[in-house]
C-alpha cells in the first residue's frame, strides 16, 4: 500500500474533527475521499501533510510514518490545498520556482519541471504574469501545478475545484485523470459527488469525522441497495400480458405498468436494453422515448446519513 | 540554503511593495531633521545642576569651590549655585531643583593640611541620577587628587627626616617648605581637568542622537512589516504550503528573520548613509564599530518582532500591537529623548529594552570615537537579547502546531 491512515483521530478541545478513520491506498489509484462541508476531509488531509497534529493514530506514505519522519512523507507527496496557495505579487514561474526549490528539485532539473508543470497546465504562454492578474480558473490550474513539480508519488487535492467556472473545471479533471492514468496516485477530496464519479476508482465516504462507506464505485452502489431504473414510454397503453413477459426477462426484478409507462428495476441497467425493447416490438408496442437511472452516490449519502451532501 | 530562498522571495515581494520605500526611507529621514531641529537641546550639551555649601571656608575649601567648580573648563557643563547653610540645600535637592549639593564641612581644610580623616558630603537627587553622578565624580576626583598629594608630602619629609640630608634644626623649616611646595602644585588645577574628560558627560548634537533614535524606531516599524508578512502567508496559506514541503520550521524562521534583517539592514545603512552625507551627523570614526552596532541592533529588532508575530494570531492584530510595542521600546529606550532625562525608575527600566543599549552604544561611538572593542557590552546586550526573542518565536510556533 502506498497510503496507510491508521486509526487517525483528531480532538479540539471538546470537538472531535476526525474520529478514528482509516483507510489504506494503493500506488496507482485515484482515491476519493467524498464528504459535506465540515465532514473531516481538510483535517484529516493536513494530518496526512503533517500541518496538524494528530490526537492519536498515525499515516504512513511510501514506508514514512509522518509523526517520525515527516520529511520523508514530504518528498513523496505533491499538496494542492483548497485556497489559492501562491504570493500574488510574484508571476506564474517564480512561484513556480521557488515551490521548486521548496520541494528539493535539484537545481539542474528546476527550469524543466517549471517548463513541464506550465505545459500540463497550460499556461506557458502567461508564465511571466503576476498571478493577481490570473482569473480564479487560472490561479487553481497553478495551484494544482505547483503539487506536480517534484512529481510526487502521491498527489493530495483538497476541493481543488472550488469556485472554479465549469469549462476550467473539466479542464482540471481531466488534466488529474491524465495524471493517474500516467500512473500518478491521487487522494482527492470534494463535496462535488460528480468529480468523484468521475475521477475516482476508490471512495470513502466521511461525515461527521467519520468514514461511513468506503468501496469502489460498485461496492458502494451495492451497498446502497438501489436498483437501476428503466423507463419506457410507450406510444400507445399496453396490458398485463406486455408487463409478463418483461418480467420474464432474465435480469429484470420488478416491472410497474401504468398507462403509456413500463419502469423495470434491475441490476443489470444498460445491458438489458436490447432485450427490452426486442420484447416490446415482438408485443406490437412500439418504444417512444427510454432511460436509464443508476443509482448514484447522492442516493447512498441520503441512504447512510438521511440529508443530502450539500446540506 | 532553503532559508536564503525564503529570504530572496520575502525581499522580492517587499521591493515590488511601492509604499515601502516611504515608509523604509523617506518618513525616518523626514522625522530625523524635524526632531532634530525642534527639540534641539540647548547648547547641545550635558549640563548638571549644582549647589555648593561651603562651612569651612579654608584654602582647601576654596580650592574646590572656585578651582575646580568655577573653572572655565567646567563652565559649560555645571551651572552653579551657592547656597549658606546646610539646610537651604537638602530642600533644594528635596524640591528637585538641583542635581546634586555638595556641602564643604567646618575644618575640612585643617584636617587634610594635619592628615586626619574629613569628609565632603555629596546630596545626590534620585530623580537625576546622572547629574548627581557627574558632581559625585567631581568630587571624588578631588578627593583622591588631595590625598595622593597628602601621601607624597608625607614620604617626602620622612625621606628628608630618614636621609640626614638637613639638620635637625632646619627639620622645620623644610618641612613647612614641602608643604607649601605641594599645596602650591594643588592649585595647578589639574583635577578639574581630569574630571571633564570622564566618558558619558558628553553627548552628542541633537541631529546626531536623533538620527540614532529615528534609525533604531524605524528599524522596530520595518522589523514589524516583516513578521507581519508571516501572518500575510498563513492568511494566504503560502506558509501551510511550504511547511508541507521539506522543509523544516526553523528554516522558515531562520528565511524569514534573513529577509528582514536584509531589510532592515539595508534601511539602517541608507539612513547612516544619507544622514552623514545631508545632515553632517558624525557616527563615529570606526566603521567596523558602527556595522557591529548596527547589525546587533537589527538582529534583535527583528527578533522582537518576531516574537509579536508568534505570539499574534492575526495580522490585524499584529499590525495593532506590533506599533505599540515599536512606541515603548523607543519612548522606553531613549530614541525620542535622552535617558539621563528620564527618572531613575524609568532609566532602570530602559535596561530592559534593546534600543536603550543600542542608543548608548552609537552614542558612545559618536562621542569617544572609539572601535569595536568600546562597545562590547551594547553589543553583548542585543545579542543576547536577539537569542531569547527567537528562542522563544520558535517554542510559541511549536506550540501552535501541537
Amino acid at each position: 500500500m502506498l497510503v496507510e491512515v491508521k486509526d487517525l483521530t483528531k480532538r479540539f478541545g471538546k470537538l472531535t474533527a476526525v474520529n478514528d478513520i482509516h483507510f489504506s491506498i494503493p500506488a496507482g489509484e485515484a482515491f476519493g475521499l467524498l464528504g459535506p462541508n465540515g465532514a473531516g476531509k481538510t483535517t484529516t488531509v493536513s494530518m496526512m501533510c503533517g500541518l496538524v497534529a494528530p490526537s492519536s493514530g498515525d499515516v504512513v506514505i511510501d514506508g514514512h510514518s509522518i509523526l517520525h519522519d515527516p520529511m520523508a512523507v514530504h518528498r513523496s507527496i505533491g499538496v494542492v490545498p483548497q485556497d489559492i496557495a501562491l504570493y500574488p505579487t510574484l508571476s506564474a514561474r517564480e512561484n513556480l520556482t521557488f515551490f521548486a526549490r521548496m520541494q528539493d528539485v535539484p537545481p539542474s532539473m528546476l527550469t524543466s519541471r517549471v517548463d513541464a508543470v506550465l505545459d500540463i497546465v497550460q499556461l506557458a504562454d502567461r508564465q511571466k504574469d503576476h498571478i493577481e492578474t490570473y482569473s480564479g480558473g487560472m490561479k487553481r490550474r497553478i495551484n494544482i501545478a505547483v503539487g506536480l513539480l517534484n512529481q510526487p508519488r502521491l498527489l493530495i487535492l483538497d476541493e481543488p475545484t472550488v469556485g472554479v467556472d465549469p469549462q476550467s473545471r473539466n479542464s482540471i479533471l481531466e488534466t488529474l485523470k491524465e495524471l493517474n492514468r500516467q500512473g500518478m496516485t491521487l487522494l482527492y477530496t470534494s463535496h462535488y459527488m460528480e468529480e468523484v464519479e468521475f475521477l475516482c476508482t476508490h471512495i470513502a465516504i466521511i461525515d461527521h469525522g467519520r468514514v461511513i462507506a468506503d468501496g469502489t464505485q460498485r461496492d458502494l452502489r451495492l451497498q446502497a441497495g438501489n436498483k437501476d431504473i428503466i423507463s419506457v414510454q410507450l406510444v400507445r397503453e399496453a396490458d398485463g400480458a406486455v408487463r409478463d413477459r418483461l418480467a420474464a426477462l432474465p435480469g429484470v426484478d420488478t416491472v410497474e405498468l401504468r398507462d403509456k409507462t413500463i419502469r423495470i428495476a434491475t441490476d443489470q441497467g444498460r445491458s438489458l436494453l436490447a432485450g427490452i425493447i426486442s420484447a416490446l416490438d415482438d408485443a406490437g408496442c412500439p418504444v417512444s422515448t427510454i432511460d436509464v437511472k443508476e443509482p448514484n452516490l447522492e442516493d447512498l449519502f441520503l441512504n447512510l446519513t438521511g440529508t443530502s451532501l450539500r446540506d | 540554503m532553503k532559508f536564503w530562498h525564503i529570504a530572496v522571495k520575502d525581499l522580492k515581494v517587499r521591493v515590488r511593495d511601492k509604499s515601502a520605500f516611504v515608509v523604509l526611507l523617506i518618513i525616518p529621514m523626514v522625522m530625523i531633521i524635524v526632531l532634530g531641529t525642534v527639540l534641539n537641546w540647548a547648547g547641545s550639551s550635558f549640563t548638571a545642576n549644582v549647589t555648593l555649601v561651603d562651612l569651612d571656608h579654608g584654602d582647601m575649601a576654596r580650592h574646590l569651590t572656585q578651582d575646580v567648580f568655577a573653572s572655565p573648563q567646567l563652565a559649560d557643563l555645571l551651572v552653579v549655585t551657592t547656597v549658606p547653610s546646610e539646610a537651604e540645600a537638602r530642600t533644594l535637592v528635596e524640591q528637585g531643583k538641583t542635581g546634586a549639593a555638595v556641602i564643604i564641612p567646618a575644618g575640612f581644610s585643617s584636617g587634610v593640611t594635619a592628615g586626619t580623616k574629613v569628609s565632603i558630603i555629596v546630596l545626590g537627587n534620585p530623580d537625576t541620577p546622572t547629574q548627581a553622578g557627574v558632581i559625585r565624580n567631581i568630587v571624588e576626583s578631588f578627593t583622591a587628587e588631595v590625598q595622593r598629594r597628602q601621601l607624597a608630602a608625607s614620604i617626602a619629609i620622612r625621606a628628608l627626616q630618614q636621609s640626614g640630608a638637613v639638620p635637625p634644626q632646619r627639620m622645620q623649616e623644610a618641612v613647612q617648605g614641602v608643604v607649601a611646595e605641594v599645596s602650591t602644585s594643588q592649585q595647578t588645577g589639574t583635577v578639574s581637568v581630569a574630571t571633564t574628560t570622564q566618558e558619558g558627560v558628553k553627548v552628542p548634537r541633537a541631529l546626531d542622537y536623533y538620527a540614532v533614535g529615528m534609525a533604531l524606531l524605524y528599524l522596530i516599524f520595518t522589523a514589524n512589516t516583516g513578521t507581519e508578512g508571516m501572518l500575510e502567508e498563513q492568511r494566504q496559506h503560502t506558509l501551510s504550503r511550504v511547511l508541507t514541503t521539506p522543509t523544516s520550521r526553523a528554516q522558515v524562521l531562520l528565511g524569514k528573520l534573513v529577509g528582514i534583517f536584509v531589510i532592515a539592514a539595508l534601511q539602517f545603512t541608507m539612513i547612516i548613509v544619507l544622514t552623514r552625507l545631508l545632515y553632517r551627523v558624525n557616527w563615529g570614526a570606526s566603521v567596523p564599530a558602527v556595522i557591529v552596532m548596527a547589525a546587533a541592533s537589527v538582529l534583535a529588532g527583528a527578533g522582537l518582532s518576531t516574537l509579536v508575530t508568534a505570539l499574534a494570531r492575526t495580522p490585524e492584530q499584529a499590525s495593532s500591537v506590533g506599533p505599540a510595542v515599536a512606541l515603548i521600546y523607543s519612548l522606553l529606550g531613549g530614541t525620542m529623548w535622552p535617558v539621563y532625562n528620564m527618572p531613575a525608575w524609568m532609566n532602570s527600566m530602559s535596561r530592559l529594552t534593546f534600543t536603550r543599549w543600542s542608543v548608548e552604544g552609537f552614542t558612545s561611538l559618536m562621542v569617544n570615537g572609539g572601535g569595536v572593542s568600546s562597545i562590547l557590552r551594547p553589543v553583548g546586550v542585543c545579542l543576547a537579547m536577539a537569542a531569547v526573542f527567537l528562542f522563544i518565536s520558535l517554542m510559541v510556533l511549536n506550540r501552535n502546531y501541537r
